[in-house]
């Protein structure tokens, strides 16, 4: 009798225990972090410029842009943003009081699971376990399958070309948006989360106007 | 969270092992008990997560005391979880950043420490009884958005006071039923994002077994 009450005190320590939210129920929007320099007036500035491609960030030893029809619709939308605020943009750097980066990049996760149920188990007519007999429970792996998620993140800085210059003096990056996210499969989707992102960088700061 | 598990068996065998009679007997824990409870926790005073949780359990032991066997001295642990989704919203994290993102939170806590209930009846078949626990807590409070989780442990206080009555309806055995309500309260404080937490209160209930 005291096993059967020490192993059923361990059943319901078990069947009890932290129950971690389901990040499956987020709405997969990309999230947007922005932050700049408090003490920035940007009605002091006029003139913006943007490089015409997006620097990749990766393991590649080589600098490597990412240049396409979508980094194009994304570079379009920081201009638009730009514009919109009152700046104008220049295609003289020299010229330009504002400069824009925008860094992209893509990681991939690895992760090592006994339970992820691969999604082609629930395709129409796929072998389901009921196939080969009464296994009401359906599949399981008896040894760790791997599968992997993508992440994107897209970097973006307004720095101060006014700033003083010289060997000594560092560019002030007087604003930083920070947009990351679970990708996609396909590409068309992710760019346009990531301009719907890029939008909303711009809307949650009403300080960046001319 | 295994770990959390391991912990949770321990303390039950503790707790078990605690209210073990020396000799045997026609029940279990002449001279003590021993409650296993589901634990259904609300939050009051607090927007973080939903009001109301059945993610909880409760688990506590002690010894009767004297020759009245009215008065208990004993240890608990519990645990719970509150959890909650909000819909996308900009947050202003200070006078300069904004996160604009929608959110899972959670809170999770495990008070543990000491117990002491006194009986109003004995040796009927429901005996009513008022408690209360004294201890700490320990909580994790997280929000997760996007591919982040971001989270602030703490350790506070904690004092819950209870009332509730165990059901014996199998006379010697010593086996039952356990209910009982309570309120506990944590120091916890924590500052997650743009949301501040200035203490933990709590209300629930727990039904369980008693031997």
């Amino acid at each position: 009798m005291k096993k059967l009450i020490y192993v059923l005190i361990g059943l319901l320590a078990l069947s009890s225990c932290r129950h971690e939210p389901e990040t499956s129920d987020l709405d997969n929007k990309f999230m947007v972090y922005t932050n700049h320099d408090h003490s920035a007036n940007f009605a002091t500035f006029s003139t913006f410029y943007v490089p015409d491609s997006i620097l990749l960030i990766s393991n590649s030893p080589e600098a490597e842009y990412w240049t396409d029809a979508g980094a194009q619709q994304v570079i379009d939308a920081y201009v638009t943003n730009m514009t919109n605020k009152g700046f104008t943009l220049t295609n003289d750097k020299a010229m330009a009081d504002l400069g824009i980066q925008i860094s992209y990049v893509k990681s991939t996760y690895y992760l090592a699971d006994y339970t992820y149920q691969y999604w082609w188990w629930g395709y129409p007519g796929y072998w389901g376990a009921g196939y080969w007999g009464p296994w009401g429970g359906g599949w399981y792996y008896p040894y760790p399958i791997y599968y992997s998620y993508e992440v994107g993140s897209l970097l973006s800085e307004i720095v101060d070309l006014q700033a003083p210059q010289g060997e000594a003096q560092q560019l002030p990056v007087l604003w930083t948006s920070y947009i990351n996210g679970l990708l996609d499969a396909s590409q068309e989707v992710n760019i346009s989360e990531v301009v719907d992102a890029v939008n909303q960088s711009f809307a949650q700061s009403p300080y960046l106007k001319k | 969270m295994k770990t959390i598990q391991y912990v949770a068996v321990a303390a039950a065998l503790m707790i078990g092992s605690l209210a073990m009679p020396k000799r045997a007997h026609a029940q279990l824990f002449p001279n003590g008990y021993v409650n296993v409870d589901w634990q259904f926790n609300a939050t009051v005073d607090n927007d973080f997560v939903e009001k109301g949780s059945g993610w909880g359990l409760n688990l506590e032991g002690g010894g009767y005391l004297g020759m009245s066997q009215r008065f208990a001295l004993g240890l608990f642990m519990s645990y719970s979880t509150n959890n909650k989704y909000v819909p996308r919203q900009t947050l202003v994290l200070n006078n300069q950043a904004a996160l604009t993102t929608d959110q899972q939170h959670s809170i999770f806590q495990i008070p543990f420490g000491a117990t002491a209930r006194f009986r109003m009846l004995r040796g009927s078949l429901f005996e009513p009884y008022i408690g209360a626990k004294v201890g700490t807590v320990y909580s994790k409070i997280a929000s997760y958005y996007s591919t982040v989780e971001l989270y602030g442990e703490s350790w506070g206080f904690y004092v819950a006071p209870e009332i509730g009555v165990s059901i014996m309806p199998f006379g010697d055995t010593g086996m039952g039923f356990h209910v009982a309500a309570y309120y506990g309260y944590g120091t916890n404080d924590q500052k997650i994002l743009s949301y501040s937490i200035n203490g933990l209160n709590n209300v629930g209930f727990r039904v369980g077994i008693s031997f």
